[in-house]
């Protein structure tokens, strides 16, 4: 059963959950989630710490129980089946390589503990070790591995029983940025090769944005946005996502008017034009989020595009950091803050001191509701 | 400068000495005991005069052969029974995180506080009266258990939390049923917890008297022996048996330290 050839159908969900909650005392962890994830999808859980991703994904598995709700694997209802009958692949935070056995014996765990014949076993290992090119470590001890060829047995053992998918756990985090930078493009090579599903959970959003096709954002328990990577990252549907997805600079404030579906908005003695949020009047507070790569600096004096969908700001620029492909001007505005605006060109046409122009579109950024208080 | 020196001088020989009497105090009466197992005249062996003729008792002495496979039985016994116990409460307060972890903590380890001589009598009363069991080498080993579950216990606990029990999960998801989990990935990683706590009950249970005493009914341990022995005075064979014991007791220490200091025997993850 565990080496079932698996069905290629794009229309069938091969993980869905319905209504899944789950609270420890007085602590909602996940709260009635539903989710449906295709055959050869990369989806990310994307979230800060404690917002319930983990503890979704250890539902899955099955390491954790819902409180309601149910988990479908294939169309079947798994929600009562313990971890070790549900044919999942699983790669865990700091690998979780079984210390006292060797690279191959960690390998083929899963296979053995489903008494998979030996020959079938080797056939397998041959296949896993070439394509995470683990080729001569065999015989090692994880310990004796580099967090690199660690994380490669971690990914082999998930993979090598043909998993219906495979759960990701932060698998990167302990690597160093180079690494991390290289592993997130072969994971994603991996899941593209193999065609299952795999669900990745994370706290970093590049490597949500780097590596999946779809991006669940969690906040407390709850999906704030489910969609399309490039759809989170240009329509952020709330304030949550709009500042954790990305960076964006912020502004916050009543708006003072309405025209045409345009407010106003009052942020350190400047008008700042912005798209009203649904539901939003006269006087009521709101908050502004616009990605630093959104805005463009023009210099003091330069002709800006007229009319009522722009806005245009004087500042000044305090200081300029060089990022290699890119530049980052922090810029001193009105009432003395500072606006952050990134350049992907790199010739540094403005320097420290230099009065710029402030210049973006509305619709570039986007505007919601401000919490109480 | 010259004041410094000698002040450290002063302080390192001074710690030293110091050293010297801890170690005097805690060994000169086994070194004194040893000594003693090959001297001619037990009563007062100076000028020192060689006689192996205590061990010679030993060696034919039926008595104490009986008692030393009772003590041994008894040991082996115990040890297996805490060993086992202490396992299971262990795992129940770091893996499972048990709501009531705190209270079994305590409730495990309550036996330490209480004498020795109590335990062993209430435990007579409580079998002979309630449970209607005879005084036996079996109820010896039940009574020996209380207390030596509590020591098990304390040192399983001190081991058991550097094993990363994510690693049961990750062997769960990869198809693992829990008892193939605790025997191919739990166990391989913490046996020497349980080895160690196996060892300091065993040696507890062999060695003890007032516990063993009132549940042993008949049956001759060696303590029990030279404690009988002793009530016809002070025999050649007791300094020798003290001997050999403490002998057989620092040789397991050694091999277990021996063990770890090589790397033979090592704790968890290899690093």
């Amino acid at each position: 059963m565990i080496l079932r050839l698996q069905s290629s159908d794009m229309s069938e969900s091969v993980l869905r959950i319905e209504g899944v909650t789950k609270r420890f005392g007085s602590v909602t962890a996940v709260d009635a989630l539903s989710l449906e994830i295709a055959q050869r999808e990369f989806f990310a859980l994307l979230g800060p710490s404690g917002s319930g991703k983990t503890t979704l994904l250890r539902i899955v598995a099955g390491l954790e129980a819902p409180d309601a709700g149910s988990v479908f694997i294939n169309g079947t209802d798994v929600t009562e089946l313990p971890p070790y009958s549900r044919n999942i692949g699983m790669v865990f935070q700091n690998f979780l390589l079984f210390p006292h056995k060797r690279v191959g014996e960690n390998i083929v765990f899963p296979l053995r503990m489903h008494n998979v014949a030996q020959a079938k076993q080797k056939e397998r290992l041959g296949w896993v070790v070439e394509l995470l090119h683990l080729e001569g470590l065999e015989d090692r001890y994880p310990h004796q591995l580099s967090g690199g060829q660690q994380q490669r047995v971690a990914l082999a053992r998930g993979l090598i029983s043909n998993p219906a998918l495979l759960l990701l756990d932060e698998p990167l985090a302990n690597l160093d940025r180079e690494l991390r930078k290289e592993m997130e493009v072969e994971v994603r090579r991996y899941q593209l090769e193999l065609g299952i599903p795999f669900i990745y959970v994370t706290h970093n959003q590049e490597e949500a944005l780097t590596m999946s096709d779809r991006i669940a954002v969690m906040n407390s328990g709850r999906f704030e946005q489910v969609a399309e990577k490039h759809e989170v990252y240009t329509h952020p549907n709330s304030r949550f996502v709009a500042g954790f997805v990305g960076h964006s600079n912020r502004m916050r404030g009543a708006l003072e008017s309405i025209a045409d579906g345009v407010g106003s908005l009052a942020w350190n003695g400047m008008s700042i034009r912005v798209p009203v949020p649904p539901g939003a009047g006269a006087g009521q507070s709101v908050e502004y989020f616009i990605k630093c790569e959104k805005m463009q600096l023009a210099g003091a004096g330069t002709a800006a595009p007229e009319g009522a969908f722009y806005n245009v700001i004087e500042g000044v620029v305090r200081d300029v950091i060089f990022k290699g492909a890119a530049a980052d001007y922090l810029v001193t505005v009105g009432n003395g803050v500072e606006l952050s605006v990134s350049d992907a060109g790199t010739d540094l046409s403005f320097a420290a001191s230099d009065p710029v122009r402030l210049v973006w579109s509305i619709e570039a950024g986007s505007c919601y509701l401000a919490e109480d208080g | 400068m010259r004041r410094a020196r000698t002040l450290d001088v002063l302080s390192k020989s001074g710690s030293g000495a110091l050293l010297v009497l801890l170690y005097v105090f805690l060994y000169a009466p086994i070194a004194y005991i040893i000594y003693t197992s090959f001297s001619k005249n037990i009563a007062w062996p100076f000028p020192p005069q060689l006689s192996l003729r205590g061990y010679e008792l030993l060696w034919v002495g039926r008595t104490y052969h009986e008692a030393l496979y009772n003590s041994l039985t008894l040991g082996i016994g115990s040890a297996v029974v805490c060993t086992l116990f202490a396992t299971i409460g262990s795992i129940a307060v770091l893996k499972y995180r048990s709501r009531w972890r705190r209270l079994i903590v305590i409730t495990y380890l309550c036996p330490l506080f209480v004498a020795n001589l109590l335990i062993g009598i209430s435990s007579l009363l409580f079998n002979r009266q309630v449970l209607n069991l005879p005084g036996n080498i079996g109820s010896a080993i039940i009574a020996n258990a209380v207390h030596g579950t509590a020591f098990a216990f304390l040192i399983m606990l001190a081991q058991m939390v550097r094993y990363d029990w994510r690693l049961d999960d990750a062997a769960m998801v990869f198809g693992a049923r829990p008892l193939r989990c605790f025997w191919e990935i739990t166990l391989p990683n913490t046996w020497p917890a349980m080895l160690g706590a196996f060892v300091i009950s065993f040696i507890l249970a062999f060695n003890n008297l007032e516990i063993s005493f009132y549940n042993l009914g008949a049956t001759q341990t060696l303590p029990s022996t030279a404690w009988g022995s002793l009530r016809h005075g002070l025999g050649p064979e007791l300094p020798a048996l003290a001997a050999l014991v403490n002998g057989v007791v620092f040789l397991a220490f050694a091999v277990m330290y021996l063990l770890m200091r090589y790397r033979i025997v090592s704790f968890g993850h290899r690093e």
